[in-house]
């Protein structure tokens, strides 16, 4: 296997290296390195989308949630991709025709304009930062773990988590968004490529796909029904990680500024049907390696459980191309959620362009520093902090969607119950409230009493102003 | 439409609890029915590209 590393790794590493410097060669503007140029195609903009949406946990958590939980996990994440893809047409519809109306430099800045209230801009930074960076922090300490368990003699996590940094930073300052579009574009093809080769291998394991599913009933019949072997998939917890999901266009700017740079609506529009086939057909493949799992190594730990499936048991070249792949999805989600960090602070920036990108380079940096540290010292329940991610920006939909559908300026009281409204969401994740209330899950209660709020607070101010 | 499928998923007639039954192709009860609905969401989505071409003729004038 170390052969076969040594030679994908050099592969990788040389075309993550020719990307940045053609990237670098076509910057002629603060644009160019921030929004790519605003031109992006079908295929690199599908693969971008697919790829920052699609992390390490598409091949570390979501097998083990699989193993753990059943079948269920498939409405957890295929059905709300499936969703998602819809949300993607009507809303980046609505966000292109306000972009185009109002300029675009960032969400944050485009809300500002909206409200016509700095203090939107600075909400809508605060919330993503607050939320983002534990998503970062995931997505590095997942292949920080995984990478330590295959390779114990190496470096230890905080080793790995920091190497991944450091290099992510470097192509990121040097290609910006351009390189990182293209290193996505290489992430998404070995990401889909591995998955289905291990995922063959598991069915042919098994004997087919209806012996896999038979042999998984008598072990664990739990496993092919609702709500699953430890109760997780209720009607509530469902319906809310579906409603979340959904709001992840709106509400993550690194998904959201890829609506914008796309070349036009109908690239746009073919970009969310093929971002939602790739999603379904990823999440097709990876239920027989979850059910692998749960049936050779059902009781191990998580880490040793991937360990052992897609690596140990796999072929030396397939290992290899695992643990590349695993290096570059940690790599490419991270990296633009920190450079959309940085893109959403200069959108709120006026002033000198040169001192403006300056001050967004050295922001990018302090978020990913800001990211390494809190992956350091957070736990090991990696698709559960990601979901509270989700959660926590999808707090921030009712209040973007109202700046972006409506015409006349939202009302200031949209602005403060935002605010209050992720104070609780955080409260609850922090543990200082509980996490239901009245038999209501808080996310839950959150978002629909801003999505009411808001609809109220429009309708109202609408009717106001046509008297 | 999208809401009616999608809320489909959230009822007994996807998520019953505990069913397994009746399989389709040895795939359980709740996993094909939401593979259908899956598809059939993003079959939605792909209709809906089709069928508003006049709203994107209108965003591309304007750019």
């Amino acid at each position: 296997m170390i052969f076969w590393l040594a030679v994908l790794g050099t592969c990788y590493i040389g075309l993550l290296v020719y990307a940045t410097i053609d990237a670098r060669r076509r910057i002629n503007t603060s644009d160019d390195y921030v929004m790519a140029g605003s031109d992006i195609g079908l295929f690199f903009g599908f693969l971008t989308f697919a790829a920052t949406l699609f992390s390490t946990f598409t091949l570390l958590g979501m097998p083990d949630f699989f193993r753990t939980h059943g079948i269920g996990s498939w409405i957890f994440l295929a059905v709300a991709d499936a969703g998602m893809a819809f949300v993607i047409v009507w809303f980046g519809f609505h966000l292109r025709r306000k972009a185009i109306a109002k300029g675009f430099n960032g969400v944050a800045g485009l809300l500002r304009d909206c409200y016509n209230n700095p203090w939107a801009g600075y909400l809508y930074l605060i919330g993503i930062f607050i939320f983002l960076v534990p998503y970062v922090a995931v997505q590095v300490r997942g292949i920080g773990i995984f990478l330590n368990a295959v390779f114990p003699e190496t470096l230890p996590v905080a080793g790995w988590a920091t190497a991944i940094v450091i290099a992510m930073l470097i192509y990121s300052e040097l290609g910006g968004l351009k390189a990182i579009i293209y290193s996505d574009a290489l992430q998404g093809t070995v990401l889909f490529t591995v998955t289905a080769i291990i995922a063959w291998g598991c069915v042919e394991n098994f004997g087919g796909v209806t012996a896999m599913f038979e042999q998984i009933r008598e072990k664990n019949s739990a496993l092919l029904s609702v709500p699953g072997p430890n109760g997780l998939f209720t009607t509530q917890f469902l319906l809310a990680s579906f409603l979340v999901i959904l709001m992840v266009p709106i509400t993550q700017p690194q998904l959201t500024t890829r609506l914008v740079i796309l070349r036009d609506m109908d690239t746009m529009h073919r970009m969310a049907v093929a971002v939602g086939l790739f999603a379904l057909l990823l999440i097709l493949l990876i239920i027989p390696i979850g059910m692998y799992g749960a049936m050779h190594y059902a009781e191990a730990a998580t880490t040793d459980f991937l360990a052992r499936t897609i690596i140990h048991d796999q072929a030396p070249i397939v290992a290899a191309a695992v643990a590349i792949g695993l290096i570059a999805a940690a790599m490419s989600t991270a990296d633009s959620q920190i450079f959309a960090l940085g893109t959403e602070l200069r959108s709120l920036l006026r002033g000198d362009e040169k001192q403006i990108m300056r001050i967004t380079k050295l922001a990018i940096v302090c978020f990913a520093v800001a990211g390494l540290i809190v992956a350091i010292l957070s736990g090991n329940q990696l698709v559960l902090l990601a979901r509270v991610s989700f959660a926590g920006t999808a707090m921030l939909a009712p209040f973007v969607l109202a700046a972006i559908l409506t015409e006349r300026t939202p009302g200031v009281e949209i602005i403060v119950a935002t605010a209050v409204g992720l104070a609780i969401f955080l409260a609850s994740v922090l543990g200082v409230i509980p996490e239901s209330l009245w038999g209501l899950r808080i996310d839950l209660g959150v978002l629909l009493s801003l999505s009411l709020l808001t609809l109220v607070s429009t309708l109202l101010r609408r009717q106001a102003g046509s008297q | 439409m999208f809401l009616a499928v999608s809320s489909v998923t959230f009822t007994p007639l996807v998520i019953e609890p505990n069913k397994i039954e009746p399989t389709l192709g040895g795939l359980p009860y709740t996993l094909w029915t939401s593979i259908l609905i899956g598809f059939g969401l993003l079959g939605l989505t792909y209709l809906g590209t089709r069928v508003h071409p006049r709203e994107r003729d209108t965003t591309e004038q304007q750019q």
